[in-house]
């Protein structure tokens, strides 16, 4: 089964080239996942990855000193086969979870609707987990940056569009959002920003406004 | 330069069948200059970027079972490993990847034919990125060579995102375009 919302092909780019940041390379291998024209859109993509690597100008090494290095450090242990079942989630998001969906530690943030964040690495990006209730409806919110959701169960709906399990949505910061999770069960989504950090402490709220102004011009 | 992809493809089913340490070494000979280079473009220093080469190898080497002829050219396989080896080692983190499918999202057996394809369809993007226009490829291989997010080459450019972002989906709908004709 293919998924009717698909990320741009500029970030299956990004995403084919290594650059893309963690949490988002998080919602694209969700996506990935349960999507084969993306999957064979990104094997398409590497061919240039491939050509870029071999455009290289050769750097010298003492080739045949690495070369016997290597060689000494070979083995027969088998690759490692990512296959083992991680329940109905990819295992890219399953191995970052404590637990199942339903058992997560949810803070509710309003009616209907609970959520959980995950740790990142990378400084300036968010990811969380949202639970939503039949019916229920995300609370209206701002993006600061870019904001890219993915269905992990169930379904909402958003101006007019239905978004199913594997379906990628792009938040446009132009237009207002009003997810609302279908009435058939508990949508479960992965969201994930890269708006720029935001700075804590004393001097930080003294110097956020200021980025935020400098960031509208 | 002109080498056939077939040949390498060719050493990595050796090396996945036979263990073949021959066939392992002429592929090091050629890749790991090239890797090398790749890493200098963002390796903290010249030893971490050995470090890559080596990486890189002890994984195509483990991962060579899993290489299928009739899907990636040899050096497109072995870019996606190096990208992958470069992510955990400079950056010190795991790259999430799409779990593998259920059933084969390719209908094509590995055949003789398919594995031509493959090295032509190589050769053809070359060709093609070479005549697209400059400031789209050089966008396009800053990308792949540095492995920067669309916002940071933006900032380094000078170029505004949206212009980043326009010249690789303009450079890769060429290519989509007229590898398809």
């Amino acid at each position: 089964m293919s998924s009717q919302h698909h990320p741009s092909l500029e970030m299956l780019e990004e995403y084919a080239a290594g650059g893309v940041s963690e949490p988002v390379a998080l919602a694209l291998a969700v996506h990935l996942s349960s999507c084969s024209a993306c999957r064979v859109a990104v094997q398409k993509l590497e061919v240039i990855g491939g050509v870029v690597l071999d455009d290289v100008v050769p750097v010298a090494l003492d080739t045949e000193a690495a070369l016997g290095r290597a060689l000494s450090n070979l083995d027969d242990t088998a690759p490692a086969n990512s296959t083992a079942g991680g329940g109905d989630l990819p295992q890219a998001l399953a191995q970052r979870l404590p637990d199942d969906l339903p058992n997560l530690p949810w803070r509710r943030v309003a009616r209907g609707v609970a959520e959980y964040t995950l740790e990142t690495k990378e400084a300036g990006y968010g990811a969380k987990l949202l639970r939503i209730q039949p019916g229920a409806a995300v609370p209206f919110h701002t993006h600061r940056g870019e904001e890219y959701t993915v269905v992990l169960a169930g379904a909402f709906n958003d101006s007019d569009d239905v978004y199913d399990k594997g379906d990628f949505a792009e938040a446009d910061p132009n237009v207002r959002h009003q997810p609302v999770a279908t009435e058939g069960g508990v949508c479960y989504c992965l969201a994930v920003t890269d708006a720029p950090l935001k700075l804590l402490g004393p001097i930080g709220r003294l110097i956020d406004p200021l980025l935020q102004l400098r960031a509208q011009r | 330069m002109d080498h056939d992809e077939a040949e390498f493809s060719a050493l990595i089913v050796r090396i996945a069948e036979k263990r073949d340490r021959d066939a392992f070494a002429t592929l090091f000979r050629h890749f790991a200059p090239r890797i090398k280079g790749f890493a200098l473009k963002t390796a903290p220093d010249p030893a971490m970027a050995e470090e890559l080469v080596q990486d890189t190898m002890l994984a195509v080497w483990r991962a060579a079972p899993t290489y299928d002829p009739a899907r990636a050219s040899a050096t497109t396989w072995i870019f996606t490993i190096c990208r992958n080896k470069r992510i955990d080692l400079f950056r010190r983190r795991n790259r999430p990847e799409a779990d593998p499918p259920e059933e084969d999202d390719w209908i094509m057996q590995p055949t003789q034919e398919n594995s031509a394809e493959i090295s032509a369809t190589f050769r053809r993007t070359r060709a093609l990125m070479n005549e697209l226009p400059v400031e789209q490829a050089d966008v396009l291989r800053m990308s792949f060579l540095e492995d920067k997010p669309h916002r940071t080459i933006a900032a380094e450019t000078g170029l505004p995102l949206g212009t980043v972002k326009s010249r690789i989906r303009l450079a890769l709908a060429t290519l989509r375009q007229r590898l398809e004709q």
